[in-house]
């Protein structure tokens, strides 16, 4: 069976890897196109700065591994059916960042504290699919008013003080090793994990039948109810873990840490080339998309555009990448 | 047999209207219409019979003008027909009307809308000019109890049936009516009154085509039989003198007494697969169906008389015991349907083939996925399909789709398989492969029960139930499987057939209330209305002096800027789409207006033109690029805020005078704001339901398939939705101007959610064509004056936005418990 | 003086009961003042300095017979809420609103009713409005820059690569920062700065735009930044391995106790200037004033504490991450110097 994760690139495990045939691979792959692009704006940072430098594409790999792995989050609902969105994301993110640097379970306790946010994650994506599947919301006001439920516990939980968060584990996330710091191999691992997940489990499998057509899904014996409480309990998750590694990571948190994973998780997962119709996702080219939009952030600011012109290329980046994607895709509307 | 007689003298029949010549039509290899010849005249009752899968469908939409032929030709009053013309011209230019089986209403517009909908255009109708007129075509039955100012979701099935029927019956300069069987939910009383109908119409000179299983009903109506047979005509010729047993036996029946119905043995029960016992849900009455080990079950009977219903009722029961059904615990299900039901449509034949198997195929829920590719290959080559493992399925025939999925069925080794109607619109050899393919399963002891359209499909199995009206009227052992006995049993008629519920007895005294309560119960606005009145009530509680002009005027001033921008979401919603960057175009159009208005006036408007014109810039890429509005809106929210900040880097500018004066005003009693409010309520409300386009928008939002069935341009109203939806973004930011007298592009960055919960709040469904512009608005004030009385009573404000939250929580449960009281 | 203003919150409670002991005699008329207070969000160590201060003054001068009490609302970041509950304070008929405005503009109409109303407005910590009928006391950003720029120059003699840190673009305070620190920089042509990125005014955002093109930039010496952007800087520069470059710290615990531990390590030394979360008993104190017939000037500017290492150390160490320093001011100092000096 075709790896679900890159089903829409056609291609099959069993084919004999011979050169050209990698290449052809390549060409199919949606992401590629992403690459291009950043692999170009990282040439273009070398050309403005004079230098071609290893250690900027990892700086900017590191702040996109922490947009990748929201981007992720919010792939794995987009996936489960057209229309899904997590917009409590940044608030699960922020909310788990406090739920970290709070301590509840004792100054020192760190793994206690790593286990109880990601209760936090699991509960929040638990609370999504309930209002869902049982009160038959629309994903996206669910979401909502997650979020808005979310926000006061962030508000509540934040006039309790908080500190930062040491001992090993921060050693750990900020061990640096030939310019590839710790929290870099952290979200790989966990990105790794996550595409281990969509792609090779009867979850993940399954996640893409539902997406793809959910009344064959169905009669094919896809239990939607469980498949959606697991996709939101990933992104809940993941949201969560996101929230620990930018807890660390800063060595602080404040009350709009997610802010901008919203609209950026939606972004990442566009540029990376994944449609939004549901059924379909890539890891890796949510990763790539992540990258993309960092290096494109930090280009402009080299360059020394203006803020305003920052957001005008940003946002036409997204809207030319999905224009293209459903030019090119075979089934349009 | 054929008895060509078109030559005849027809008493009824005046002139020819449609005469149609040698009509062919095949789908890939199968031929599903051969060399049909028929005239169509005015003032004639032609009634069309034949088994499923005749062509009956076929031949109506070749003379509807949806399909075309393969080979034949067509002339309408004589003139030879160009079909790319005829198929272009739209319904309503042929004069040809349609009542269709399957509902083509739209269940979010009222019984009066969805009359408008396809009338003739004469400029702007009054909302009271559009309900006279629909109360008036509703006549045509005489005494209906259908409630012209309802919404068709609120109107059973049989109700649905007669506003289809009225609005075909009553369209003018309609020459052809094509009913296709219009009494299938009808009560006896309701058809009488359609027999006079038609009738009446033929009277008048309209050609009628009536299409029906009934017999007795064609008996009665006809003026002429049309017998149409696996494609071919088979009789054409005088109705008024046949009897019951000459159609019978014209349909390929024999005649001979009806066989009683076999009483069911439960006593054996315990080596089955599947039992159904007294089964009554939905449209099904007592059904009762056994399936053992190794047994292929026929589900036979005329289109719509229970078999689909009853296959999900089995394929729903599984792993549980329902009691009516006990099954065992896995059942593979296999539609015809297989766009809808079946294909995944992104993946090959390979996975979707071995989807079914994935679970088996699992250690830890991790999948081995060699093995299970290993096996997907023995499925495929067992199936014959093993070249075309690695296509895409969507590339394949009909034929070879289907078969991929009853591979899959094949996959999942369930032991007992549902077959809904699994050879449609296969041609013969696939057929016969998939015959092949069941032999073999039955072989190796696994069951399963088949629903075909076509008759002669029953013969492979051990035994046949036939339904007739949601009931089993016979059931047949494989000796006794004719294609005769079939076809007649699918003909009984159930002899304690209760009416349907068109003809419920008026409910006693006390109903009226009953009524009126149910009704304020589905208004859908009913949570936002109690929520901002009981806010209303406890801010006058705690604060008194809230209760006067200038109380009110502070109490709602913060609510007119969002109560624009709510309707520009509203907008989004009605046509089925979310607006994500509705708050910083809001906040552009804040510093457009106060960056520009005032030193070059000129500009400033052609700049806030600009904007509305992005927004149209947006319905063409939504549309017409099928983007997800969700994503084309977060992208240009970036776009809105950058242009936004170029223009103007840190927050000022100025507000007109005149902008600033009109948000002054001083009004009593009621305050400036409130009487705003109450006009954007109302503007809102014109847009959605007075205006001339408003019931063609939501039909769009509703059903865009549909909407653009009926020859509507879906772009058209996307392009004036959006449009719309950017004026109203555009006033927003104009009363934040005033308001604020600067501009500052962050000033609605709020607003984006915010509208989005206050439009869902106030009545809003993401269906589509489901908003309510007064309930948002009213949602919009309640939540503010949530956030009041939290300042009033002294609670933190903290805990406002996940009150926001609970209430919208709150509001859609409330929603979704009042949906599933409704009958 | 500093060095007795400037006081640990944990040291509040004491110095309060301490207050209310000795100064118990009614030395002002005694009648009540309800002051409500807007704050725009929750959740940050500024916005909890900024109560506690007012909270502070306000048991001060409760404690010396002005019975003073204080509403409290919050706004959790969105200017129509702000509208809204500045709209209620009015209808509740507070005596004085302090509201620290989420817009410069927005608030405009709101501010109009209350002042229409009979209740003075007074807007402050967070920016100012355009509306002019609104007191204003401002931070004094000249002061800042001065400081600010002033101590940087004399510990480079002037002359470095500065990473320019900005705070939210689009909003005005960070733009009178901003001019400030380029005027003051106009004194100094040989700081040059080599890169300029927007933090949002937002720790995370900061540190992720400075680290991702950080290594582009192999030489920089000076960093600026306002408030929260200076820890977030440091831990881009410490997770590139580099060293962190002089910049300004803020009064976050964050702050003091990355500059304590730097100084700890290397000797790295630097100050705290910020704006001063202490402005809420400013705030407070004039608002009695107001209210007690004191003639209040429209604008006035609140000073621009500096906090040195010295200081740090010694009163500082161990404070919580989430805590914020803040300098308290009384009502008499605040009727000499800050009414009185117009």
């Amino acid at each position: 069976m075709t790896q679900p994760a890159t089903s829409s690139d056609g291609t099959s495990i069993s084919r004999t890897w011979t050169l050209a045939s990698i290449g052809r691979g390549l060409l199919r792959r949606s992401w590629i196109g992403a690459l291009v692009a950043a692999i170009s704006l990282w040439l273009l940072a070398g050309m403005v700065t004079g230098t071609l430098s290893i250690s900027f594409l990892l700086a900017n790999a590191t702040i996109a591994g922490f947009l990748a792995l929201a981007g992720t989050a919010q792939m794995s609902v987009i996936a489960s059916g057209p229309g899904n969105f997590d917009l409590s994301l940044p608030y699960v993110v922020t909310f788990g960042a406090y739920v970290m640097s709070a301590g509840l379970l004792g100054q020192g306790n760190i793994s206690g504290s790593v286990a109880l946010t990601l209760l936090v994650g699991v509960a929040a994506g638990a609370v999504n699919a309930a209002l869902i599947v049982r009160l038959r919301i629309p994903a996206i006001v669910a979401t909502l008013s997650t979020g808005y439920i979310l926000y006061s516990f962030i508000v509540a939980i934040q006039s309790g003080g908080f500190d930062r968060v040491g001992g090993l584990f921060e050693v750990a996330l900020r061990v640096r090793f030939f310019g590839l710091s710790g929290v870099l191999a952290a979200a790989a691992l966990t990105l790794a994990a996550a595409g281990f997940l969509l792609s090779r489990t009867v979850f993940g499998v399954q996640l893409h039948a539902l997406g793809q057509n959910a009344e064959a899904a169905r009669l094919a014996g896809v239990r939607r109810g469980w498949l959606l409480l697991g996709t939101f309990v990933l992104s809940g998750v993941l949201a969560a873990w996101l929230g620990i590694l930018l807890a660390v990571y800063q060595g602080g948190v404040s009350a709009d840490l997610g802010r901008s994973y919203l609209l950026g998780s939606v972004a990442a997962v566009v540029i990376g080339g994944t449609r939004t119709i549901g059924g379909v996702t890539s890891v890796i080219g949510t990763a790539i998309g992540a990258l993309v939009l960092t290096l494109a952030q930090s280009d402009l600011i080299l360059l020394q555009f203006s803020i305003g012109a920052q957001y005008i290329i940003q946002g036409s980046i997204v809207l030319a990448t999905v224009c293209l994607t459903a030019i090119w895709s075979p089934d349009r509307r | 047999m054929q008895q060509n007689d078109r030559s005849a003298e027809h008493p009824h029949g005046g002139a020819v209207f449609i005469s149609a010549r040698n009509l062919s039509k095949s789908f890939d290899t199968h031929e599903v219409l051969r060399d049909v010849s028929l005239d169509i005249r005015a003032g004639e009752i032609l009634v069309l019979l034949g088994p499923n899968g005749a062509g009956k469908s076929t031949m109506l939409n070749i003379l509807g003008g949806t399909l075309r032929p393969s080979s034949g030709g067509m002339a309408v009053d004589g003139e030879p027909v160009e079909f790319d013309q005829y198929i272009s011209k739209g319904s309503r230019a042929r004069s040809i009307q349609r009542v269709f089986q399957e509902l083509s209403t739209f269940p979010n517009l009222t019984v009066a809308e969805n009359l408008d909908l396809t009338a003739e255009r004469s400029g702007a109708r009054s909302r009271r000019e559009i309900v006279r007129r629909a109360a008036e075509r509703m006549q045509v039955f005489p005494g209906n109890r259908i409630d012209v100012c309802a919404e068709v979701a609120r109107l059973s099935v049989a109700e649905r049936q007669m506003v289809e029927i009225a609005r075909a019956m009553t369209e003018p300069n309609t020459r052809l009516v094509i009913l296709d069987e219009p009494t299938s939910a009808l009560s006896a009383h309701e058809a009488d009154q359609l027999a006079e109908l038609v009738a009446r119409k033929a009277a008048e000179g309209v050609a009628i085509i009536y299409v029906t299983h009934k017999l007795e009903e064609a008996l009665r109506l006809a003026h002429r039989v049309v017998v149409l047979r696996d494609g071919k005509l088979h009789f054409d010729g005088d109705g008024r003198n046949l009897t019951h047993d000459a159609l019978l036996s014209l349909l390929g029946a024999t005649v001979e007494a009806p066989s009683a119905i076999l009483p069911l043995s439960i006593a054996d029960a315990s080596s089955d697969l599947l039992s159904v016992q007294w089964l009554s849900t939905g449209c099904l009455r007592d059904v009762s169906i056994r399936v053992g080990a190794g047994e292929l079950v026929g589900i036979a009977g005329l289109e719509g008389a229970g078999q689909r219903e009853l296959l999900q009722a089995i394929f729903a029961a599984r792993e549980r015991d329902t009691g009516a059904v006990r099954s065992v615990s896995d059942i593979a299900y296999i539609s015809g349907d297989r766009k809808r039901e079946g294909l995944l449509p992104l993946w090959n034949v390979e996975d979707n083939v071995a989807i079914s198997a994935v679970p088996r195929f699992a250690r830890a829920g991790v999948v081995d996925f060699s093995g299970l590719k290993a096996r997907a290959h023995e499925w495929l080559s067992e199936l014959g399909l093993s070249q075309r493992a690695d296509s895409p399925i969507v590339s394949l025939s009909g034929g070879n789709q289907q078969r991929a999925l009853l591979g899959r069925a094949l996959a999942s080794e369930a032991p007992l398989l549902l077959l809904d109607d699994p050879t449609r619109g296969v041609d013969v050899k696939a057929k016969a492969s998939i015959y092949a393919i069941l032999d073999k399963l039955k072989e190796k002891g696994r069951g399963g029960i088949l629903y075909s359209t076509e008759v002669a499909e029953f013969h492979k199995c051990d035994r046949v139930y036939v339904m007739a009206r949601g009931r089993v009227a016979a059931e047949f052992d494989r000796m006794d499987v004719t294609e005769e006995r079939i076809v007649q049993a699918s003909f009984l008629r159930p002899t304690d057939e209760t009416p349907p519920s068109g003809e419920i007895a008026p409910p006693a005294g006390g109903g009226a209330r009953e009524a009126s309560l149910a009704r304020l119960l589905s208004w859908r606005s009913l949570p936002a209305a109690v929520l901002m009145v009981s806010m209303f009530a406890l801010a006058f509680w705690q604060q008194p002096n809230a209760f006067s002009s200038f109380g009110l005027e502070l109490l709602l001033q913060a609510s007119l800027p969002l109560a624009f921008a709510v309707l520009a979401q509203m907008l989004f919603l009605l046509g089925g789409d979310i607006d994500l960057g509705l708050g910083f175009a809001i906040g552009l159009a804040n510093v457009l207006a106060a960056t520009y208005l005032v030193d070059a006036p000129v500009l400033g408007i052609l700049a806030l033109a600009g904007l509305v014109a992005g927004y149209v810039l947006l319905a063409f890429v939504v549309e017409l690029l099928g983007v997800s509005s969700v994503v084309a809106t977060l992208g240009a929210s970036f776009i809105w805020l950058g242009i936004g900040l170029t223009i103007r880097e840190t927050p000022g500018g100025k507000s007109p005078e005149w902008l600033s004066a009109a948000v002054q005003v001083k009004l009593w009693p009621l305050p400036l704001p409130c009487v705003a409010l109450a006009a954007v309520a109302l503007l809102g409300f014109w847009i959605c339901r007075g205006w001339g386009y408003s019931i063609r928008l939501r039909a769009l939002g509703n059903n865009r398939r549909t909407y653009v069935s009926l020859g509507f341009s879906a772009l058209a109203g996307r392009v004036t939705l959006y449009a719309l939806a950017g004026v109203f973004a555009v006033l927003s930011g104009l009363v934040l101007v005033a308001a604020t007298g600067a501009g500052n592009v962050h000033v609605a960055s709020s607003f984006t959610l915010a509208t989005i919960a206050a439009v869902v709040v106030g009545g809003a469904s993401f269906a589509g064509g489901l908003v309510s512009p007064v309930g948002a608005v009213m949602a919009v004030v309640a939540i503010s004056l949530v956030t009041t009385n939290l300042t009033f009573l002294g609670i933190s404000s903290e805990y406002s936005t996940a009150i926001g939250g609970l209430i919208l929580v709150l509001a859609l449960s409330f929603r979704s418990l009042a949906r599933s009281i409704e009958p | 003086m500093l060095r007795n203003m400037v006081k640990r919150r944990s040291f509040l409670a004491a110095t309060l009961l301490l207050a209310t002991a000795l100064a118990g005699g009614p030395a002002l008329a005694k009648e009540k003042f309800v002051i409500g207070v807007a704050t725009p969000f929750q959740g940050n160590g500024w916005q909890k300095g900024f109560l506690a201060a007012a909270q502070w003054a306000a048991a001060e001068l409760s404690a010396k017979g002005k019975n003073v009490e204080l509403i409290v609302v919050d706004a959790a970041g969105d200017p129509q809420t702000q509208i809204q509950q500045l709209n209620n304070l009015t209808l509740q008929g507070v005596d004085f609103i302090i509201l620290e405005p989420l817009s410069d503009t927005a608030l405009n109409g709101a501010i109009d009713n209350a002042v229409s109303a009979g209740i003075p407005v007074l807007t402050t910590a967070l920016g100012s409005v355009t509306n002019p009928k609104a007191i204003s006391l401002q931070l004094d950003y000249n002061e800042l820059g001065e400081k600010y720029i002033g101590y940087i120059a004399q510990r480079t003699g002037g002359k470095g690569n500065a990473l320019n840190i900005r705070g939210l673009a689009g909003n005005a305070a960070e733009q009178a920062i901003q001019d400030a620190y380029i005027r003051s920089l106009a004194k100094y042509p040989d700081i040059k700065i080599v890169s300029e990125v927007y933090g949002d005014w937002n720790q995370s955002v900061a540190q992720q735009r400075v680290a991702s093109i950080l290594p582009t930039l192999p030489n920089v010496d000076i960093v600026l930044s306002q408030g929260v952007a200076a820890f977030g800087a440091a831990q881009a520069f410490l997770a590139a391995g580099r060293e962190v470059p002089l910049q300004v710290y803020g009064f976050d615990g964050a702050d003091v106790n990355l500059l304590l531990e730097l100084n700890a390590k290397s000797g790295y030394e630097s100050v705290a200037i910020n704006s001063d979360p202490g402005v809420g008993s400013l705030a407070v104190n004039v608002a009695v004033a107001k209210l007690s017939g004191i003639d209040v000037p429209m604008k006035m500017v609140a000073p621009i504490p500096q906090i040195t290492l010295f200081q740090l150390k010694t009163d500082h160490k161990g404070m919580a991450d989430s805590d914020t320093l803040w300098v308290k001011y009384d009502y008499d100092w605040t009727l000499k110097n800050l009414i009185g000096a117009k």
